[in-house]
């Protein structure tokens, strides 16, 4: 009987996690429903219109802070990433970010940047991705390379986090939450970017829910 | 010139029920919820991050915080105007509430 009621419990419990999870969402102004958002949609999408969807374009747009011009803020939750510029505007990109399990949030800070950077995956990345074992050595810089055109390494201090802001090979993939915990743009977006941001700027990275690194 | 006045009457009936009738429609569609084009939005409603960072601005000053220690860590909306937004201190948290126009309508360190 109890095994019955944990049983229970579990489907339920399941149940609501699955119905919290994050996801994005788009209207369907044929059939006027919100669908899921999801990689092969995203895919079909892309294929379809030669780009993302309007909303995650580079835009500027209005945004009331008291942080500095330079700095970065990530909003992991709706898959944008602001340059906040003068006059309480910004810069807004529409970026990828780790999927369940893999976002953070925190305040880190821009220790080095790269331009077609090598991609060496990290030690639990080989462990876990046969894909990723190949490159255990470092996968030159490249169009088939998975952080793109550019990279900013971000870090806690003066220690690299692990985590960067990079371009991608996967451009469909911006509004997802598909990475381990790297932001992806747009090769043309994070070019963008990296010829606006300087080495130290502050990166501010919002995700309801997520695992925090803290402290610049 | 009776018969002139009637087609006037007619006439001016005619456009206001027309004026009548294109406000109406106009008003529906300025009031749907529902996007005309492909647009994008997340299934959990979070504040604006500009809001968010508001409220830690904010929370920094009023408590004497480190402004690089202060973090949002979850948000929601509260009411069609307002958002509550939770905030991590250091040490300690704190509940902020902000409303669309970036009023702090309420702080509270926990």
């Amino acid at each position: 009987m109890r095994g019955a009621f944990y049983f229970i419990a579990a489907i339920v419990a399941a149940l609501v996690a699955v119905g919290t999870a994050q996801a994005t969402e788009i209207f369907d102004p044929r059939t006027k429903t919100w669908v899921r958002y999801d990689p092969n949609r995203a895919m079909r999408y892309y294929r379809a219109h030669g780009s993302v969807p309007g909303d995650f374009k580079r835009q500027v747009v209005k945004f009331r802070t008291a942080e500095k011009p330079g700095t970065i803020i990530i909003d992991g939750n709706r898959h944008y990433l602001y340059l906040v510029q003068e006059n309480f505007t910004a810069i807004r990109y529409g970026i990828g970010v780790g999927r369940e399990g893999f976002g953070w949030a925190g305040i880190v800070n821009v220790g080095r940047k790269a331009e077609w950077p090598t991609w060496t995956p990290p030690p639990e990345m080989v462990a876990r991705d046969p894909k990723a074992a190949k490159y255990a050595g470092g996968m030159p810089g490249g169009p088939e390379n998975p952080l793109g055109a550019r990279a900013l390494y971000l870090f806690e201090g003066n220690r690299d986090t692990i985590y960067r802001i990079h371009g991608t090979n996967e451009p469909w993939s911006i509004g997802l939450d598909i990475s381990s915990g790297c932001i992806r743009m747009h090769n043309d977006d994070v070019t963008d970017l990296y010829n606006r941001v300087k080495i130290g700027a502050k990166v501010i990275v919002l995700m309801q829910g997520a695992a925090l690194y803290r402290g610049v | 010139m009776k018969g002139n006045e009637r087609m006037d009457r007619v006439l001016w009936t005619r456009l206001a029920t027309v004026v009548v009738f294109g406000a109406i429609v106009a008003a529906c569609q300025g009031s749907g919820s529902q996007p005309t084009t492909e647009t994008v939005r997340a299934t959990i409603v979070t504040a604006p991050a500009d809001l968010q960072l508001l409220c830690a601005s904010e929370a920094a000053t009023r408590f004497s915080a480190n402004p690089n220690e202060v973090l949002p860590t979850s948000s929601a909306q509260i009411s069609s105007a307002q958002y509550q937004v939770e905030l991590t201190l250091s040490p300690g948290a704190a509940t902020c509430v902000v409303d669309e126009n970036g009023n702090i309508i309420s702080l509270v360190q926990a």
